[in-house]
């Protein structure tokens, strides 16, 4: 394993997971936007369109879209195929009530940003803990 | 945050699991929009009761939620369904989605909701000024807030679930005075004679939503039809359905409108209004849908009247509330003499038009016309009067 280094922020839903980091600068529609079967990423145009956040932690700035998508995430959830853990860098209600409904873990206001991070993280494997009013993401980086 | 000490014990455990979980989300989500305590509800109006965006996973999320023996603190209402329950087997639903549906009505009713599958809760159970709500539903958020002077943020479908629980909201944006006040002025003095004449008014509602987008527009010099509640509630549903708006105050109508001085203002052009217009034009229409939202007693009197002594030669399917069709039963099997297709519990939106043979339609609500959009229908968008010409020509 090679050097660690964290970033912390805001805990929203308490738990642990680990997966590689999947970021995006764009907001997501998980009702319409993502298929809650597979985890893909269906919302053409999107910068992740064809990715599958199943078992990522998932970074974005924030959800949009219809209510609905709170469901998605259960659903996902439910099926083993929600991403292992959400930072968002403001979390909205869409995603927090679905996070607490799947038992996703999810934080925001992370510091240092993560998604100006992206070109040199995107990928790395990263393990989220929630713990409180506390969270922390470490990306263990290659190197 | 501050919490009573009522909410304590609940989210402590007292009162069991499954209602601690429902206030640690309101507290969540309360916490996350910035507020510093809830407040206490008199109604909850639920949306996203369709099965089809539930799917088997959100069905067994509400009946885990019964199964605990939870019963909603508040009334509570919900929105329209997948099908009409009288009507299904005409509407070409199968039995394993039949069963789903059923699964969430049986749900939501054992736990105390007042099952009217309508969006329109504001007819069948008016709120009071001043009330303070947690409505998901995003037309009768608008018509609550806009018309009555109820105060609704715009609620999450789940959400509104577990805040009818626990009879509590986060106590900001709407239900707040300061949270109320205008961001934006609209005139809409060089369009009001036209939409007037036109009866456009929803078009006109979802032109501001498109150029206002979120805050609290200030409309002045609306058109005087919008003192009617058909007009204006056709205007709000459309205000929603182009943006993240949940109040909008207008001059004549609302009771909280004011002329404030010193806010930005915009000219609403009729130039706009007409791209509107053009983006919903289809040159075929299998059918015409009205109802959306559902149409109340007093519209389902208002169709016959217009309707009587006409042929009906096109195919005319209207949605409305099994309330509505309880109250005007007589007017209901007139039209249904006149070979109009009346469905009640479900719309044009939440249901599926393609099992009851559509491609295309007409309809007299922006609202409906952008999501059947979304959903791969052609559409073509005109007032109520022109459907009714279509209708009978």
């Amino acid at each position: 394993m090679g050097s660690t280094f964290e970033i912390v922020g805001r805990g929203l839903v308490k738990g642990r997971g680990q997966g590689p980091l999947l970021i995006t600068r764009e907001p997501i529609s998980f009702y319409g936007g993502v298929d809650p079967e597979t985890g893909r990423i269906k919302e053409k145009g999107h910068e992740l369109y064809g990715f599958t956040v199943s078992n990522a932690i998932l970074v974005f700035p924030y959800g949009k879209g219809s209510t609905v998508g709170s469901y998605v995430l259960l659903r996902l959830a439910k099926r083993g195929k929600a991403p292992a853990g959400i930072v968002n860098i403001l979390s909205e209600p869409i995603v927090v009530v679905g996070c607490m409904l799947g038992g996703i873990p999810l934080m925001d206001n992370p510091e240092p940003n993560p998604i100006e991070l992206k070109k040199s993280i995107d990928g790395l494997e990263a393990q989220i803990t929630i713990e409180g009013k506390m969270g922390s993401l470490r990306v263990i980086s290659n190197v | 945050m501050f919490l009573t000490r009522k909410e304590e014990e609940i989210l402590n455990g007292v009162r069991g699991e499954g209602l601690a979980l429902a206030m640690e989300t309101v507290v969540k989500v309360a916490e996350v929009l910035g507020a510093t305590r809830l407040v206490e509800i008199s109604s909850a109006h639920v949306s996203g009761v369709s099965y089809k965006n539930l799917g088997e996973e959100g069905v067994e999320f509400i009946e885990k939620l019964a199964d605990k023996g939870l019963r909603f603190a508040v009334p509570t209402t919900v929105n329209p369904a997948g099908f009409d329950t009288c009507a299904y087997a005409k509407m070409g639903v199968g039995s394993r989605e039949y069963q789903l549906q059923m699964r969430v009505i049986t749900a939501l009713s054992s736990m105390g909701a007042k099952v009217i599958l309508s969006c329109i809760p504001y007819i069948t159970y008016p709120p009071k000024y001043g009330d303070h709500l947690a409505w998901a539903e995003s037309n009768a958020v608008l018509y609550a807030n806009s018309v009555i002077g109820a105060r609704t943020n715009r609620e999450g479908g789940p959400f509104s679930i577990l805040e009818a629980l626990v009879g509590r909201a986060p106590y900001v944006g709407l239900h707040t005075k300061e949270g109320r006040a205008p961001t934006i002025a609209v005139d809409m003095q060089a369009v009001r004679e036209f939409v007037e004449e036109k009866g456009y008014y929803s078009a006109l509602g979802y032109l501001l939503g498109s150029i206002v987008k979120t805050g609290i527009p200030l409309v002045y010099n609306p058109p005087n039809g919008l003192r009617r509640p058909s007009n204006v509630r056709l205007f709000l549903a459309s205000v929603g359905a182009s943006s993240s708006i949940g109040l909008t105050l207008i001059e004549g109508v609302s009771p909280e409108f004011r002329r404030v001085k010193g806010l930005e203002m915009i000219d609403m052009e009729l130039k706009d209004l007409f791209e509107i217009t053009e983006k919903w034009r289809s040159e075929e229409v299998d059918a015409i849908v009205i109802g959306c939202p559902h149409l109340s007693p007093g519209e389902l009197v208002e169709l016959l009247n217009l309707l009587k002594g006409k042929r009906v030669n096109k195919r005319l399917m209207v949605f409305t509330s099994r309330w509505s069709i309880i109250k005007a039963a007589k007017v209901v099997r007139e039209l249904e003499n006149l070979g109009v297709e009346v469905y009640a519990d479900t719309c044009m939106v939440v249901g599926d038009l393609s099992t009851l043979g559509l491609r295309s339609c007409a309809t007299d609500s922006a609202k409906a016309a952008y999501y059947l959009t979304n959903q791969g229908y052609v559409v073509y968008l005109a007032s109520r009067n022109e459907l009714l010409d279509l209708a009978t020509s």
